[in-house]
């Protein structure tokens, strides 16, 4: 049978089965959760969809969409989907050039915003010449002063959209049954590690195939909760989100805002959550340093109980049956720690924490295994798209990521790079034939990342090909692999490490946990002004060096962080140090710091660095630091 | 009724005729006059101690001045105690934050909606009973809409004394706003604020100005906010009134340049 599912074909499929019935969406609107059934979901794609072919979209045509997890940002996509159109989100915090080249390069004539300062972003590019026709807007606040004609508001355009219908009854419908599983839902673009961004296109096809592998792998029902708060233009909001509502009819609840997702969250109480990396290694932070604050009473009872849960964690990614009196000890430490402080996370319903994105070291995944939180890790790519191999109950260890899913083969060629073919794989790159026909060959998508197949079939994924270093002595460096157990210590906020062929030892450029450092400060009267001030102190370089060395016992004497420095200050998006989902830059990094790197391996003890920076309101400034360089381990200076 | 020299001009909504306020030998308020218009932001600016927040405690009642009149929409309330002065529909917020502290922002803000509680009595309400509920729900709607406004979601149901010094400051102008007023008189709203929420701030006021409150009294020390906001500017120095005007007029006014580059100074030390 030819799979001819869309994802609007089975969006109303729910709404004929549910109608106003059953709940689809959640927002919390004035400190109380809106409901909106299938009949509003259906109201809501149909009308916006017909508005926005009386703006001229037409089938093939790029709606772009700038905002936060918003019900208006999921309406905006599906009506775009419904009438044949293509959806692609950019991410709020992009800086205008950014937009200005996602949008340049996706041709969307289109453009749906969630505020005022999303429009002004989009009109200001406009008067430099971006070709934009409509922008629509559907948070109202401060629009007052505005008299463009060619800006809308979400609400005018549902109001066009009742008088389309009126004009050309069933309309609507016809477009939607048009629809084909292979046409392109949606344009993601990648996060662009490794140069520009990419618009990775994803049929419909890829979409639901994917959201099916959510729902398997995850048990998702109809009742299962999805809290929508990672950026929605995210291949990871696509697929949990998007398109999966379409598969399970399950509920997606929009928070707030961002910053009171935590507090939404405990309200949820969701059974599933899916974080990306950045968010469990900043939750295991924040906790750490949360508990170093806590009462003596507190402290004492966690300390003493956090062991049972390292031991309980051990028997479930050992995969073995823990004895009674373990089992009767964790029962105890759940009750007094574990339970409590999941529940102070939000998590205490979880039945299943799942992370993506990028690398999540090893400790990170015990200590949240350890209090009751066994993190199911996979491996996936936006063009994969999503995750394409996840690891289940049965099969969790650290470092790895699982076995692939239904529908998805792999394959590791010969030097070590990992190859994926399956139904559910994305079409190709938008307006880039090179880049397609680089990727996609003989219907094997080449990822470019390195990785191995063990014994039980599980995957274990490096990085990077390109990232992966050898050193002087031909020892395998893994710089993520140690970054990430860097990042486990609360005071470090990030960490980039640098090697190479030519060089003996691995060193690392430290950006501090300002908050924590500085909290660690006070209570020792050290005196400081900055950021750049306390991470040049004697005694935080001392901190510093003492947990590089405590967090990396694990690892090979040669591989492991022997010189390193802080950074002035923390490594920026903004700046394009990093992606909009958190992940280094690592070629513009090495360009950029590379001569406090040569410093570092020409044994000096000072860097002196010069650089723009540039503050959040666009103004640049150059500044000069003379940064120290720490020597640890069993280096001599 | 309009009190003696009152003229009704339309447009006006407070009036503030030959205020003199003195506490002991200092003339705190010495002959100041002056007029708002509605719906527009008059800045009342000058070097410290020059009467600005005296005149703002003038007219809301805090302080009884010796001689002069305030009217509001043409009614004299030179006389009226600050709690009715509130009622009338003059709403303002402090230099130094009064909230309760112990209570969280919503709690707070609450506080404010209590002039606006029509239907429940004491003792219904302490009861809870009647129309207390209902009432207690549309109060709560009214102070959530204020919280969507002024961004404050993250801080809802957190205490007010743990809270950074802009968010109080934020939730202090939420009280305000949560009295409905017609005007709002606000002191010093930038004060100890960093640049970034200076900008909030006066994005804030100059919503407030078009969305819910017309007419804004700004006490205020930032001469850049001033000027980028207000419409009318009036200028004291020690309780006179020494210029008035739209922002281009007042900076270039020499007695104006004067008081804030330090002739008074030297009157001071002569």
């Amino acid at each position: 049978m030819i799979d001819e599912r869309t994802i609007p074909k089975l969006l109303i499929q729910a709404y004929h089965k549910y109608g106003d019935k059953k709940v689809a969406l959640r927002k919390k609107s004035l400190g109380v959760w809106k409901e909106y059934t299938w009949n509003d979901v259906y109201t809501n794609v149909k009308y916006f969809s017909l508005g926005l072919i009386s703006l001229g979209f037409k089938r093939g045509d790029v709606l772009a969409i700038l905002g936060d997890n918003d019900p208006e940002w999921y309406f905006g996509e599906w009506a775009a989907q419904a009438v044949g159109g293509i959806a692609t989100g950019i991410f709020v915090d992009c800086l205008p050039i950014e937009v200005e080249y996602l949008i340049t390069h996706c041709g969307a004539r289109i453009v749906m915003t969630e505020d005022q300062e999303q429009v002004d972003k989009i009109l200001s590019l406009k008067e430099k010449g971006l070709n934009v026709d409509y922008i629509i807007y559907w948070d109202r606040r401060g629009m007052w002063g505005y008299d463009h004609t060619f800006l809308t508001d979400y609400r005018n355009v549902i109001e066009m959209g009742e008088k389309y219908e009126r004009e050309y009854l069933g309309k609507f419908e016809q477009l939607v049954q048009m629809g084909k599983s292979e046409d392109i839902a949606a344009i993601c673009y990648t996060s662009g590690t490794s140069g520009v961004p990419k618009g990775a296109m994803l049929s419909h096809r890829a979409l639901i195939l994917s959201a099916e592998g959510t729902a398997r792998d995850f048990q998702w029902g109809d009742n299962t909760n999805y809290a929508a708060f990672m950026p929605p233009g995210w291949i990871l909001d696509q697929v949990n989100g998007i398109a999966a509502i379409a598969v399970c009819n399950n509920i997606i609840n929009f928070v707030e805002e961002p910053e009171t997702a935590p507090a939404d969250m405990r309200e949820l109480g969701p059974e599933f959550v899916f974080y990306g990396a950045r968010h469990w290694e900043n939750l295991a932070s924040t906790t750490l340093t949360k508990m170093s604050d806590a009462s003596l009473f507190r402290k004492f009872t966690y300390e003493l109980l956090l062991p049972v849960g390292y031991k309980m964690s051990d028997f479930t990614l050992a995969q073995q049956a823990p004895s009674p009196m373990w089992r009767a000890l964790w029962r105890f430490a759940d009750l007094l720690v574990f339970h409590p402080l999941r529940d102070k996370l939000g998590l205490s319903r979880v039945r299943i924490p799942g992370t993506g994105g990028t690398y999540l070291g090893p400790n990170i995944i015990k200590y949240f295994a350890a209090i009751g939180l066994p993190i199911r890790t996979g491996y996936g790519l936006t063009e994969s798209p999503s995750h394409c191999v996840q690891t289940s109950n049965t099969s969790l260890k650290p470092g790895c990521a699982g076995i692939p899913g239904l529908n998805r083969e792999i394959r590791i060629t010969e030097d070590g790079e990992i190859l994926l073919r399956g139904p559910a794989l994305f079409s190709g790159y938008w307006k880039d034939a090179e880049g397609t026909a680089n990727a996609l060959k003989d219907g094997w998508f080449h990822t470019g990342d390195a990785g191995a197949i063990e014994q039980e079939g599980q995957l274990v994924y490096f990085e990077r090909v390109a990232d992966v270093l050898t050193m002087k002595g031909g020892v395998i460096l893994s710089p993520t692999f140690i970054e990430s157990r860097l990042k486990f210590s609360p005071y470090i906020k990030d960490a980039m490490v640098f090697g190479g062929e030519t060089r003996a030892f691995a060193s690392a450029l430290i950006n501090i946990n300002f908050e924590v450092v500085a909290k660690w400060a006070e209570k020792r009267h050290i005196p400081f002004t900055s950021y750049l001030d306390l991470s040049q102190r004697p005694e935080v370089y001392d901190l510093i060096g003492s947990e590089i060395v405590s967090n990396t016992t694990v690892i090979a004497k040669e591989a492991g962080v022997q010189r390193f420095v802080n950074l002035h200050k923390e490594f920026d998006p903004d700046e394009g140090e990093l992606t909009r989902t958190r992940k280094l830059r690592r070629k513009l990094m090495q360009e950029r710091y590379s001569v406090i790197v040569e410093a570092i391996y020409e044994g000096k003890k000072n860097a002196s660095f010069e650089s723009d920076i540039r503050y959040q309101d666009g103004k640049t400034k150059r500044i000069h630091v003379n940064l120290e360089i720490r020597t640890i381990g069993g280096l001599k200076d | 009724m309009p009190g003696i020299g009152y003229q009704d001009s339309g447009n006006e909504i407070l009036r503030v005729q030959d205020l003199q306020l003195s506490f002991g030998g200092v003339q705190a308020l010495n002959n100041l006059s002056f007029k708002v218009q509605k719906g527009q932001i008059t800045a009342i600016i000058g070097p410290n101690g020059s009467g600005k927040t005296c005149a703002l405690n003038s007219i809301s009642g805090f302080y009884r001045p010796q001689n002069g009149k305030v009217f509001f929409n043409g009614n004299d309330i030179t006389k009226l105690q600050p709690e009715k002065i509130t009622r009338l529909g003059i709403g303002r917020t402090f230099q130094n934050i009064e909230l309760y502290p112990s209570l969280n922002c919503v709690d707070n803000l609450m506080v404010a909606r209590h002039i606006r509680m029509s239907r429940t009595s004491g003792v219904t309400g302490f009861l809870y009973f009647g129309w207390a509920h209902a009432e207690e729900i549309m109060q709560r709607e009214k102070v959530e809409e204020i919280i969507d406004f002024l961004k404050l979601e993250a801080v809802r149901k957190m205490a007010v004394g743990a809270l950074p010094y802009g968010i109080r400051k934020r939730i202090d102008l939420g009280r305000c706003l949560a009295l409905e007023p017609e005007i709002m008189l606000l002191d010093e709203p930038m004060s100890g604020m960093n640049l970034e929420e200076k900008e909030d701030m006066s994005r804030f006021i100059l919503d407030i100005v078009e969305e819910k409150v017309p007419s804004v009294v700004l006490v205020e020390h930032d001469m850049g906010v001033v000027m980028d906001i207000a419409d009318e500017i009036i200028v004291l120095d020690f309780g006179r009134k020494i210029a008035e005007g739209t922002p281009t007029e007042v900076r270039g006014n020499q007695k104006v340049i004067e008081a804030y580059l330090g002739s008074t100074i030297k009157q001071n030390t002569s």
